[in-house]
């Protein structure tokens, strides 16, 4: 018996020699926690061993818990977790900022018509660049994404192309003839990477609708007729997101277009626009209306200044507008020609939409925040002129990652 | 009652009398109890892999001091699942429903010093959600960690951050 209980507590097959190689090889090994382990195996077996090696390893371990551990859990807390472990003590600080995810806000572009100057304003730095681009000598600023411009020039035979206003980059599109008024278009992504498509509709009368669709490498645009859809009509230009590959079209009366560019279909979305564009309806002036995607759902977002913004979301299963009175933190930049949404930005207040001002001839940005379910104006909390219309020729442009300004 | 022991001890320490069972390997608690597993499940664990690739496959009665006989057959279960392939969701949350939060500190410490990724990516994720929504204080007793801040450096974090210090879910609660 003595025997096997003390071959037990110290295996015959493990030699001193291969013991101490052992320790060697653990305290070379990846994240070693062991630091001061010593006594691999007692020799003399207590009932209370357990406890006591259990207490060892807790005073070993959490104590000084490497950073590299420390990462692996506190890069998958959402932003208010990792805001609140930075507050923990000073190595979690360190190790929960460095894992942020932390979002460049958007800038925002305000469109000259008769200027090569255009005032750029940067939300975070709350300040303005004067920037000149010759390059936009008579364009129409069509769309936006991922810091680049679709533009678009008459009369010229190659009238839409890409400029990149931080890098000074243009990409022209092949040639198009128009021979309708150019309505509306749209991008799905930089036409720097593979699969980017490009979108143009055009109003053939007022059941029929034209849409051409090209990729910044094809040679030519493809082009083919559709029926509208007898809900979607438009005094103004439909909004356009572009959405898990699909372009969806809002029309001023709510209802959703969307056109696949794989299969080259249109059809109009069976959701009824929400029933508060009646009650809107009834006042004087019209809410302003925009949509937004964000992390996989579809947003619609009608300010009225009299009001407190109204939001819904789109219920994909059950094809009908909610209403929501949170985005969960989030942040929408919306502005008439293109909408982005960022989950967390160092300096911009959370849960809040922000949206392009024009106050006494001076481009400014407003937002209001669902969290005080107030309006704030630039940095003074004052809230005189709401009334006034949102400056409808700017545009939020996203900025590259660390892009500090022009030179 | 030493009849019990010895036999007891002598189902646990047959890899050294018996020579036809060297197939299987042998992990040694922190606390001296030997766990027989294939050596199929060593794969999952690479530093014991590492041990056996650097001996030749000569030892195979490994000491994993650091490693309680409370929590290694926790990890010999997630292993043993692994290699069958049936790490499911449901799986996971079975397994973590049964234990607390100090078994989960424990196991993830363990799959660390085992070198287990996949167990490793799975209890950060749990500790994570643990920790999700809890107030500074629940995750400084939760690990344990003493506030190194001065008065003032926290008061101007709390100050900054204001609006993710609000809404969290009140301390008491899963304190276990």
């Amino acid at each position: 018996t003595h025997k096997y209980l003390s071959s037990v507590s110290t295996p015959s097959s493990l030699s001193i020699s291969s013991e101490n190689w052992f320790q060697n090889f653990l305290s070379n090994s990846r994240f070693s926690l062991m630091g001061n382990c010593v006594c691999m195996i007692s020799k003399n077996k207590k009932r209370n061993s357990k406890l006591v090696i259990s207490d060892n390893l807790k005073k070993q371990t959490w104590d000084d818990l490497p950073s590299e551990l420390l990462e692996l859990i506190l890069s998958r807390l959402i932003v208010a977790d990792n805001i609140r472990a930075s507050a923990v003590c000073k190595i979690w600080h360190s190790v929960a900022t460095s894992v942020r995810v932390v979002n460049q806000s958007p800038w925002l572009m305000n469109i000259q018509k008769c200027s090569h100057w255009y005032e750029i304003y940067d939300p975070v730095q709350r300040k303005t660049h004067f920037i000149q681009f010759p390059e936009l000598k008579d364009c129409r600023v069509c769309y936006t994404k991922e810091g680049w411009l679709l533009l678009y020039r008459w009369p010229q035979r190659y009238p839409f192309f890409f400029f990149n206003p931080f890098t000074r980059e243009l990409i022209k599109l092949p040639r198009f003839d128009r021979t309708r008024k150019v309505e509306f278009a749209a991008f799905s992504c930089s036409p720097k990477s593979t699969g980017c498509v490009v979108f143009v509709a055009q109003d053939v009368s007022s059941t029929v609708l034209t849409i051409s669709t090209c990729s910044p490498e094809a040679n030519e645009w493809k082009t083919a007729n559709y029926q509208k859809g007898s809900h979607f009509s438009y005094s103004a230009l439909p909004q356009i997101v572009v959405f898990k590959g699909l372009f969806y079209c809002l029309s001023p009366t709510g209802w959703l277009g969307v056109f696949d560019p794989y299969d080259s279909t249109w059809s109009i979305l069976e959701v009824l626009p929400p029933k508060c564009l009646e009650s809107f309806s009834a006042k004087t002036c019209q809410p302003c209306e925009f949509f937004n995607e964000h992390e996989g759902h579809i947003f619609l977002i009608y300010v009225y200044f009299d009001e407190d913004p109204v939001i819904f979301k789109l219920d994909e299963a059950l094809m009908e507008w909610k209403e929501v009175r949170t985005l969960d933190g989030a942040i929408f930049f919306i502005s008439f020609l293109s909408c982005h949404s960022k989950t967390y930005i160092a300096g911009i207040m959370r849960n809040s939409v922000y949206f392009p001002k024009l106050l006494s001839n001076e481009k400014c940005c407003m937002s209001f925040s669902l969290d005080h379910h107030r309006y704030y104006l630039r940095e003074n909390s004052n809230s005189r002129d709401l009334i006034e219309l949102i400056g409808c020729d700017s545009i939020w442009i996203e900025a590259p990652e660390g892009f500090a300004g022009w030179m | 009652m030493a009849e019990e022991v010895s036999s007891q001890m002598n189902s646990l320490s047959i890899s050294e009398t018996n020579p036809s069972s060297s197939a299987t390997i042998s992990l040694v608690s922190g606390d001296d109890i030997v766990f027989k597993v294939e050596p199929t499940i060593a794969k999952e664990m690479e530093t014991v892999q590492s041990f056996i690739d650097e001996t030749d496959g000569k030892i195979t009665t490994i000491p994993l001091p650091n490693i309680s006989s409370h929590d290694l057959p926790y990890v010999i279960e997630y292993c043993e699942k692994s290699i069958a392939g049936k790490i499911t969701k449901e799986f996971e949350a079975e397994f973590v429903k049964k234990l607390n939060n100090e078994e989960v500190k424990e196991l993830f410490l363990a799959a660390n010093y085992l070198n287990i990724k996949k167990l490793l990516d799975f209890l950060s994720q749990v500790i994570a959600d643990r920790i999700a929504n809890k107030s500074v204080e629940y995750v400084r007793r939760y690990f344990g960690i003493e506030n190194d801040f001065t008065p003032e450096e926290e008061a101007k974090l709390r100050e900054e951050l204001a609006w993710t210090f609000t809404g969290v879910d009140p301390d008491d609660e899963d304190e276990n």
